[in-house]
């Protein structure tokens, strides 16, 4: 368990923004809907969507939803 | 900056000997997956070493690795070249088409990607069942695999087998290393602004390298599969990404010899650790603080270090 809080955690840090706590909450929103929404819909992936979506953000901005590039 | 890798140099050598060796010194089973590991943590090698890129996700490509082969040799009814080969190059397929994705960011970017496609590889293992087995891994390989009609089914044969694979990777790595695009590679790791000004496409030249490791991890999982006869999916986790550069680093990236010093090392402590205490990761884990602390070379560089320290007494004398 420890490790998987761990893991979601830094994904909702670095979707949100390095460095930026308004971004934590934006990422923990936008997570923890992305993790429940997929749940309902393809419950075997809804792991692989929440790093899905970490590597889209890491790859359109890097800095984050709010960080400052 | 170092002098240009000459090839083959006395790292060959000595990795030869040590190959040899081996099995007269541990349980020839233990010999197979330090071969195997070593050859994994080769990838390693060629990416922190050559192009100073750090990758958390090496273990993705070992996993695909591991399952193209076993579902080749079991599904297809591949023969064990075929199958390693197969392996490598969807390694290859994968870390070329992820690895262009993944230069375009730099430093911690790039290995917040590396983690991130990795996690994701892991969990679409887990996701589509029917095809992996899941967390069952996949079962029902062929029970043994022949070389050319000779059976590899034997302990001994089997790391002769393991050994010569490994060995094979190894000159392929130092002759990367010591090629002319190795030393483009050696120039994007020590200054990449002023390589991208001299006029090298260094994104490309990044996503070749990315590409050849994960051929070289794909085969190390390949490998694997063959030696245990399934595909555990513990190969394609997150443990396994970070096992392989534990390994890397222990034995130094510097030298592609230091990924069998690392192997060896870490396989031999660890099956004499466990013994004693279950806990016995925490130990690896204070070895290597210390390790980066005091011989931020590796276990490779210890051996240059001393040789080093006689040549300055010899001058003295």
């Amino acid at each position: 368990m420890s490790a998987e809080a761990l893991g979601i955690a830094f994904v909702v840090v670095v979707v949100g923004g390095l460095g930026t706590l308004s971004g934590a909450l934006v990422g923990g929103i936008l997570i923890g809907l992305v993790q429940s929404i997929m749940s309902t819909l393809w419950p075997e992936g809804a792991q692989l969507m929440i790093y899905a979506s970490m590597a889209i953000v890491i790859l359109v901005r890097p800095a984050g939803l709010l960080g400052r590039i | 900056m170092r002098a240009a890798e000459r090839f083959p140099n006395l790292a060959t050598a000595i990795v030869l000997v040590a190959l040899v060796v081996l099995p007269f010194i541990v349980s020839v089973t233990l010999a197979s997956q330090i071969a195997i590991f070593a050859t994994g943590a080769l990838s390693v090698a060629l990416l922190l070493g050559a192009v100073g890129l750090l990758s958390f996700g090496q273990g993705l490509y070992l996993g695909v690795g591991a399952y193209v082969c076993g579902i080749l040799a079991r599904d297809a009814g591949m023969g064990l070249i075929p199958a390693l080969l197969m392996a490598s190059l969807s390694g290859a397929v994968l870390a070329g088409f992820l690895g262009s994705v993944m230069v375009r960011r730099h430093g911690v970017y790039f290995v917040m990607l590396t983690l991130a496609f990795a996690q994701m590889g892991y969990f679409a293992v887990l996701a589509f069942k029917g095809v992996t087995g899941g967390e069952n891994g996949l079962t029902g390989l062929p029970r043994q695999f022949d070389l050319l009609g000779l059976s590899i089914a034997d302990p001994l044969s089997m790391y002769g087998f393991m050994a010569g694979a490994f060995f094979l990777v190894f000159l392929l790595v130092q002759r990367i290393i010591a090629s002319p695009f190795g030393s483009v590679l050696a120039a994007i790791r020590e200054n990449e602004p002023r390589s991208e000004a001299l006029g090298y496409p260094v994104a490309r030249y990044k996503t070749a390298a990315v590409a050849l490791a994960g051929a070289i991890a794909g085969f190390a999982g390949g490998l694997h599969v063959i030696f245990l006869g399934f595909v555990p999916p513990s190969d394609v986790e997150l443990e396994m990404s970070q096992r392989l550069l534990v390994i890397a680093l222990i034995g130094g990236v510097g030298s592609p010899a230091g990924a069998l010093v690392g192997s060896a090392f870490y396989m031999i402590v660890s099956e004499a650790l466990s013994e004693i205490w279950p806990r016995w990761l925490a130990l690896i884990a204070l070895l290597l603080i210390g390790l980066v602390l005091f011989l931020p070379g590796g276990l490779w560089s210890a051996g240059r270090r001393i040789s080093a320290l006689f040549e300055r007494n010899a001058a003295h004398d």
